[in-house]
């Protein structure tokens, strides 16, 4: 215990907290004031031989990848998180406990108390004390003891929890940071539109993405409004899903997540499709560079010529208009002959920019926000009001009721409350 | 190109000024008669303010909050809103003044410096819902922010002066602004940030100069309601902290000119 208690007073400090995160902010501008990740050549050319070597044997070209960078989250987080357990058994005994008083000192030493006598016997002063209390929400507890009976009324004992939930809300963020650090990835990939690549998705599974088409709308003042990749996702040389990526709307798919970012026109080459004779897309976008030569061997699998098909390429013009050409003239129908067919018509094609992301964990993320969220509202403006009331028989059939409360947050709000129980239970004076 | 938005918006600047110089003759010369002429100016600045808004909201075809300009002019006429909506009677006439410097300093900054043409093209990336509740939550949390610099600068001034009632209501005040800021600042600036930046540029967290500002400036208030909540602390240090915390978030709004980034639009 005794080892224990420096570490754990250590890791409960305010003190040491606050230089961490110190730490962390200064860190933070440098590495976002700071280019990240370019070519080590790059800073020194920048900063000059000295200055940019330091930059790069201090790690801050990767801050926010370094260890010491994600030491210090994981060291804030088990601050937040010895912080949150050390003062969580105070928080429960606080916003659970029934405690009764029948000291009428301790009441009237409450900021707000009152001493009145009622023109009603005690039974029915406890019955009124209740009652008052329960349609402001309050629970209430009843104990009698000496000839007295002691009410406890508590309300909104749950908002002790509030910074509580905060804690928690910065250990699932943080978390849920490191691991997206350390545990994700994410990649760039440039695709004409008619390529395709290989995404690898969870399970071991590879699919296939078939960048399609791409589109640009504009708005009224002939600004680009929204851009549209369109993607089909290929099992097995089955299309079994569609989606139209856009800003804003990623594909998410196998623990996978598409966005789009960026575009770029000029790449000249031809976008075709390839159709068999019955009008069925064999090949929806194929990008054909200028000097590509597509050879139909290569072309055989999907267009399935060894099986007598037609297939024709859909040449798409700068004016947008489509244009069928059959290529049966170009195709002999023997597998084994290698024949090949040369682009004769060029467009600029489009290079869609799309960033592949893998984020684990992301439920991390979202409990902390929520947690962040919810945290915040009842630490500001949810308060536990506690009160506690002393009821004994006076003569005549009259009943005494000694009353005190307290509030753990606004004040304001709680005197007047509590100036309205006192009016309404003076009515039965 | 009309230039209406522009127009108002500066006729407006004028008058919170001629508010401004009539607030601080009635803050130095301590004549409350002057008070009635303060709203009356206020309310018409504001008045000229909401129709530069509107005029603006006609032109672009949106609600006004996608770039410096526009983030500026919402955020002035939100702390006038604010100021005339629950800190009118509370504030007296020196923290009012504050208040309308800052006013006068956003507004007229939007519109002799950052003006942007109206027909100007909107990044595909902002065209979501998320815009608004980000940005427009954000702005009001600052804005609270903004009142809580006022009051603590008057508390500063005057903490040698007044007396402990006044400076008890100064602090209270502090306190009903920032934890009427910080709630807003929380929802609108870190997590609908957090959700729509993971939305649109596929991170929750780029590290970006912004994101790490407005971190910064989360922090600073979190320890300032930590301090007031928790420890139980008033006077000078929590004070010097809500003015920190503004100052920082004014950094942080025209801090994408200095350094870029991800948020260099707005």
């Amino acid at each position: 215990m005794l080892v224990l208690k420096p570490i754990v007073n250590f890791l409960t400090s305010t003190r040491v907290a606050i230089v961490v995160m110190v730490v962390i902010t200064l860190l933070s501008f440098i590495g976002a004031t700071l280019p990240q990740g370019a070519a080590d050549q790059a800073y020194v050319e920048a900063y000059g031989q000295l200055w940019g070597n330091l930059v790069r044997h201090l790690g801050l070209t990767h801050v926010f990848r370094t260890p010491y960078f994600s030491g210090l989250l994981l060291l804030l987080s088990i601050m937040v998180f010895s912080c949150s357990v050390k003062t969580l058994p105070r928080r429960i005994r606080l916003a659970r406990r029934c405690e009764f008083i029948a000291d009428e000192k301790r009441l009237e030493a409450m900021a707000a108390h009152a001493d009145l006598v009622l023109g009603v016997d005690a039974e029915e002063a406890v019955l009124h004390v209740r009652d008052i209390c329960r349609r402001r929400f309050y629970s209430v507890y009843r104990e009698i003891r000496d000839g007295s009976t002691l009410l406890f009324a508590s309300r909104l004992g749950f908002s002790r929890y509030g910074s509580f939930m905060l804690h928690l809300s910065f250990i699932f963020l943080l978390m849920g940071a490191i691991s997206s650090t350390h545990l994700g990835s994410r990649h760039f990939r440039e695709a004409p539109v008619g390529d395709e690549f290989v995404l690898p998705v969870s399970g071991g599974e590879e699919i296939t993405v078939m960048v399609e088409d791409f589109n640009i709308e504009f708005d009224d003042n002939d600004h680009i409004s929204d851009f549209i990749c369109e993607v089909a996702l290929v099992r097995d040389d089955n299309i079994f899903m569609r989606h139209s990526i856009r800003p804003n709307h990623p594909l998410k798919y196998g623990g996978r997540e598409i966005y789009l970012q960026s575009y770029s026109e000029g790449m000249e080459g031809l976008v075709v499709s390839v159709y068999d004779s019955l009008g069925q897309i064999i090949l929806p976008h194929l990008f054909l560079g200028l000097d590509d030569e597509v050879y139909v061997e290569e072309l055989e699998a999907r267009a399935r010529i060894d099986l007598g098909l037609v297939p024709t390429v859909r040449l798409r013009l700068d004016s947008g208009a489509l244009e069928t050409y059959v290529v049966q003239e170009a195709v002999e129908r023997s597998p084994a002959e290698r024949y090949q067919f040369v682009i004769m018509y060029a467009v600029p094609s489009v290079i869609v920019y799309l960033e592949i992301v893998n984020e684990p964990f992301q439920g991390f993320i979202y409990v902390g926000l929520a947690l962040l969220t919810v945290g915040t509202f009842v630490s500001l403006y949810l308060s536990h009001r506690r009160l506690w009331f002393k009821v004994s028989a006076e003569e005549g059939d009259r009943a005494r009721v000694v009353f005190g409360g307290r509030s753990n947050r606004n004040q304001p709000g709680f005197r007047t409350e509590f100036e309205a129980i006192r009016e309404t239970l003076n009515e039965l004076a | 190109m009309s230039l209406l938005d522009l127009t108002l918006s500066r006729i407006a600047v004028v008058v919170y000024f001629a508010a401004a110089v009539i607030t601080g003759l009635e803050a130095l010369l301590g004549k409350a008669r002057l008070n009635l002429l303060r709203d009356l100016a206020i309310a018409l600045g504001f008045l000229i303010h909401t129709a530069a808004l509107i005029a603006r909201t006609a032109q672009t075809g949106q609600v006004p909050l996608t770039d410096l300009f526009e983030y500026t002019v919402f955020m002035a006429w939100a702390l006038v809103l604010a100021y005339l909506l629950f800190f009118r009677k509370r504030l007296p006439a020196a923290g009012a003044l504050a208040v309308l410097i800052v006013v006068f300093l956003l507004l007229g900054s939007a519109a002799f410096l950052f003006y942007s043409d109206p027909t100007g093209a909107m990044m595909p990336a902002l065209r979501s819902n998320w815009l608004y509740i980000h940005v427009s939550l954000a702005a009001l949390g600052e804005v609270f922010f903004a009142i809580g610099f006022a009051s603590s600068l008057i508390y500063l001034i005057r903490k040698r002066s007044a007396d402990q009632a006044s400076l008890d209501a100064l602090d209270d005040l502090t306190y009903r602004a920032v934890s009427m800021g910080f709630p807003l600042f929380t929802a609108g600036a870190m997590v609908a940030g957090v959700i729509w930046a993971k939305q649109a540029w596929g991170a929750y967290w780029s590290w970006d100069p912004k994101e790490v500002l407005s971190l910064v400036v989360w922090l600073v208030y979190a320890v300032y309601l930590h301090a007031r909540l928790v420890r139980g602390l008033r006077g000078t240090g929590v004070h010097l902290i809500s003015m920190a915390g503004f100052l920082l978030t004014v950094f942080t709004i025209f801090g994408t000119l200095v350094f870029g980034g991800l948020h260099s639009y707005g």
